[in-house]
């Protein structure tokens, strides 16, 4: 494939963009820097300088009536932006944006780009691509195809390659969230429906948690931060942070030093915040999206039944609650292990790359193909069921991978617990896998009369070995176990797949170092043109002759013409 | 040439044991000949081959190796700016505690309060503290990024806040309210600050 041909994959997002390539057969994001997405924001400084990306969203405080954000949310529409003295269409600002990622790829890449796939949400208007593929004109890129987001997302996961089967895409990201049912027919991927809010995502939760770390603040010193935009700012931050650490354990703390003063004295912000608190805040927010997954499902006269497979796309899908949600409005086993943020346009990559004819890979990731968890009790109506399976690390969790669910005991007297740690998908715990089992005791409720809290902590590495520990916070001590999983990386399909492809190479002769030698030199001789035209001629024949001897297999044939080869080499060369 | 000298020796060896004069001899002479050239032919061709290939491995092994050490030493430095930048909300919090720490103690010395020479004392502790985490830094090429008094960089600068001044120039850094660090030009964490805006 010659540089020319290259063509880049962009996901041309309302706040965020990226773009990716493939290279050596697997979709890569290409970074501007150390940014792998940049912001989708234009500006014009004060200097008449034209900002895209962070620079602009930089002075967005500074100047907003000449900064643009959200520009996407307009495409196909035939409002306009002024900036300083010029006025622009929706598609010229998008353009700013694309000419942008076209100069990251060419950084990338040390050669120019001049075509593209780009994405668009599937509910866009025809007025909106076609305003997307002007915008991409614009910026000299030739937009060789506009695919669907969801459409892109499934391609990353190589699904257009597998059965035919139907999808459902789940994209909650910073912003917005779409929901999107995907039907793939013989390697052709086409969108049945879609359905979303515009203003959902990750800032939402991370206002909330922010609220809830001001009005802790305001409860213990009495200030309220609202009019102190520096300590705000701080408490989102650290709400956001705060966010990401909690899909991974269920505690953390919030620790934010000197945040404000009352009567000259420094006041600090030190809070635990669990896993179940930030829960409860987003549960309506998050809840409204499972209708939209009905909705999905029932424009496109479906059902959950008719489901193969579910995809997790955008960062907000990190949380576990979303993948609880999730997989109980479809029965199915949430799949995220590409990259959320990054699927979009890592899909539009390997659209390029299909488009350009280019050889593409699975994108390989490591994951753990079997759940792995603990037994537990659960409280169910009826009284306590006993050998339950509680899951820590779902299947297809991508590896490395750690994480930490808090248990408790079942009666406040109970000092001692015995963890056993299995592999698989019953729900019973003792039809799974045992791995291993170990037993910490001495347990301490934090308070007398309460239940004590267990964290059972699962760090799977990258060779499959499974570190257990449980950590008790009532005495603080702590126990572990090393237990190994098992780890198949091909699934059964892959590997009739693999076989199938050997069994297509056809055995033929080969030649042995000698043999190959010869060959070579009169490849090369004949290359060098120093040669009569039936000196050359002759040579040329020989070669086809042990060719063609090879192929049939004839080993007597082979011999005769790699000695007749020696015999007309020496002659001529000697 | 060794593989001349061998055609020699055998052929002198060939000729001792034969009758030079007789003619059926020394066709079969030219044949033994012709037939060992083409065999040392041939092995030549082999080894020169083989010496081609290996110096072509070598140095696509040692090619490798130099793009190897390139890439760890980059994944190096990348992780140890990493680490360091985890630590800049740690010094944030030792500056505003020299910064509220320094208000105390200006209150307490105007107060006339002999407390005040102590927690001057106990604050250089701490600034002592901070200049050797910013050291630290320093040894690795990051420094924080000029602010206040200086014009609006968008990338470098943050702009949070906004203020109207006429005594001073549009763009123009006023206050900064959290500090940005940079390696070189690569920005770590750019710095939030407060610029003057005249222009509605």
């Amino acid at each position: 494939m010659t540089k020319e041909e290259t063509i880049i994959g962009i996901d041309l997002g309302t706040t965020f963009s990226a773009v990716s390539v493939v290279k050596q057969g697997r979709p890569v994001i290409l970074p501007n820097r150390q940014e792998r997405i940049i912001p989708s924001v234009v500006s014009l400084s004060p200097q008449g300088e034209w900002l895209v990306g962070t620079p602009a969203l930089n002075q967005w405080v500074l100047a907003p009536e000449s900064t643009v954000r959200s520009i996407k949310r307009d495409m196909g529409t035939d409002r306009t932006v002024t900036l300083g003295r010029h006025t622009f269409t929706p598609q010229e600002i998008s353009a700013f944006i694309l000419r942008e990622l076209k100069r990251i790829a060419e950084a990338n890449l040390g050669h120019p780009v001049r075509r593209a796939v780009i994405t668009v949400p599937a509910y866009f208007s025809d007025a909106a691509r076609q305003a997307t593929k002007d915008a991409g004109q614009i910026a000299g890129l030739e937009v060789v195809r506009i695919i669907n987001e969801p459409t892109a997302a499934a391609l990353a996961y190589g699904l257009d390659r597998e059965e035919d089967q139907v999808v459902l895409v789940y994209d909650l990201g910073g912003g917005t969230f779409d929901v999107s049912l995907v039907e793939l027919v013989k390697g052709v991927v086409e969108v049945r429906a879609s359905h979303g809010n515009t203003h959902l995502g990750g800032d939402d939760f991370d206002a909330l948690l922010a609220e809830h770390l001001r009005q802790a603040f305001e409860k213990q010193h009495g200030v309220d931060l609202r009019n102190d935009r520096k300590a705000m700012a701080r408490l989102v931050r650290a709400a956001e942070k705060a966010k990401i650490e909690l899909s991974d354990r269920p505690f953390t703390w919030v620790r934010e030093e000197y945040l404000a003063e009352k009567r000259g004295k420094p006041l600090h912000l030190e809070l635990e915040v669990s896993r179940r608190e930030f829960e409860r805040m987003i549960d309506s927010l998050i809840g409204s999206t499972r209708t939209s997954i009905q909705q999905a499902l029932s424009d496109a006269n479906m059902t959950v039944k008719d489901l193969d497979k579910v995809l997790l796309v955008g960062g907000s899908t990190y949380i576990p609650a979303v993948w609880e949600l999730v997989a109980d409005a479809t029965n199915l086993q949430p799949r995220q292990e590409v990259h959320p943020s990054e699927a979009v346009a890592l899909g539009a990559g390997v659209q390029a790359a299909i488009i350009a004819g280019q050889p593409i890979e699975a994108i390989l990731v490591d994951v753990t193909p079997h759940s792995l968890g603990i037994e537990v009790a659960e409280m169910t109506w009826r009284g306590w069921a006993y050998d339950r399976y509680s899951v820590l690390l779902h299947r297809n969790t991508t590896i490395p991978v750690t994480k930490e669910e808090v248990y408790y005991t079942l009666h406040p007297d109970q000092d001692t617990v015995h963890l056993k740690i299995y592999q698989g998908e019953e729900p019973v715990a003792s039809k799974n896998k045992l791995l291993g089992d170990f037993t910490i005791t001495g347990l301490k409720p934090e308070r007398p009369g309460e239940l004590a809290q267990v964290t059972v902590k699962f760090s799977l590495d990258i060779n499959g070995i499974l570190h257990v520990t449980a950590h008790d916070r009532g005495s603080g001590q702590e126990k572990g176990i090393t237990v190994a999983a098992s780890r198949e990386r091909l699934s059964q399909e892959q590997i009739s797949q693999a076989q199938k492809r050997l069994a297509e190479t056809v055995t033929s002769l080969s030649l042995d170092e000698a043999g190959q030698a010869m060959v070579d030199r009169a490849r090369k001789l004949l290359q060098s043109k120093k040669l009569a035209p039936q000196e050359a001629a002759d040579l040329a024949e020989a070669l086809n002759m042990i060719d063609q001897a090879r192929r049939r297999g004839d080993q007597v044939e082979l011999d005769n013409w790699l000695a007749e080869l020696t015999d007309m080499l020496y002659d001529l060369e000697e | 040439m060794s593989h001349k000298r061998h055609v020699w020796e055998t052929v002198s060896n060939f000729l001792s044991q034969q009758n030079p004069l007789s003619g059926d001899g020394l066709a079969r002479l030219e044949k033994e000949v012709s037939k060992l050239g083409r065999e040392q032919y041939k092995a030549n061709t082999l080894a020169q081959t083989q010496l081609e290939r290996l110096e072509a491995a070598l140095q696509t092994l040692q090619a490798g190796l130099d793009r190897q050490e390139a890439a760890r030493q980059e994944a190096v430095h990348k992780a140890r700016l990493e680490v360091l930048k985890a630590l800049l909300p740690v010094l944030d919090g030792l500056e505003a505690g020299l910064k509220s720490g320094a208000l105390h103690a200006y209150r307490l010395y105007r107060h006339g309060s002999p407390e005040a020479a102590t927690l001057i004392a106990w604050l250089d502790g701490q600034r002592l503290l901070r200049d050797r985490l910013l050291a630290l830094l320093a040894q690795e090429g990051i420094r924080p990024i000029p602010t206040v008094g200086h014009p609006f960089d968008p990338y470098r600068h943050v702009a949070v806040g906004t203020v109207q001044d006429p005594s001073r120039l549009d763009g123009q850094i006023v206050a900064e309210e959290r500090r940005g660090y940079a390696a070189g030009d690569q920005v770590l964490r750019y710095a939030e600050v407060v610029v003057v805006r005249n222009k509605s």
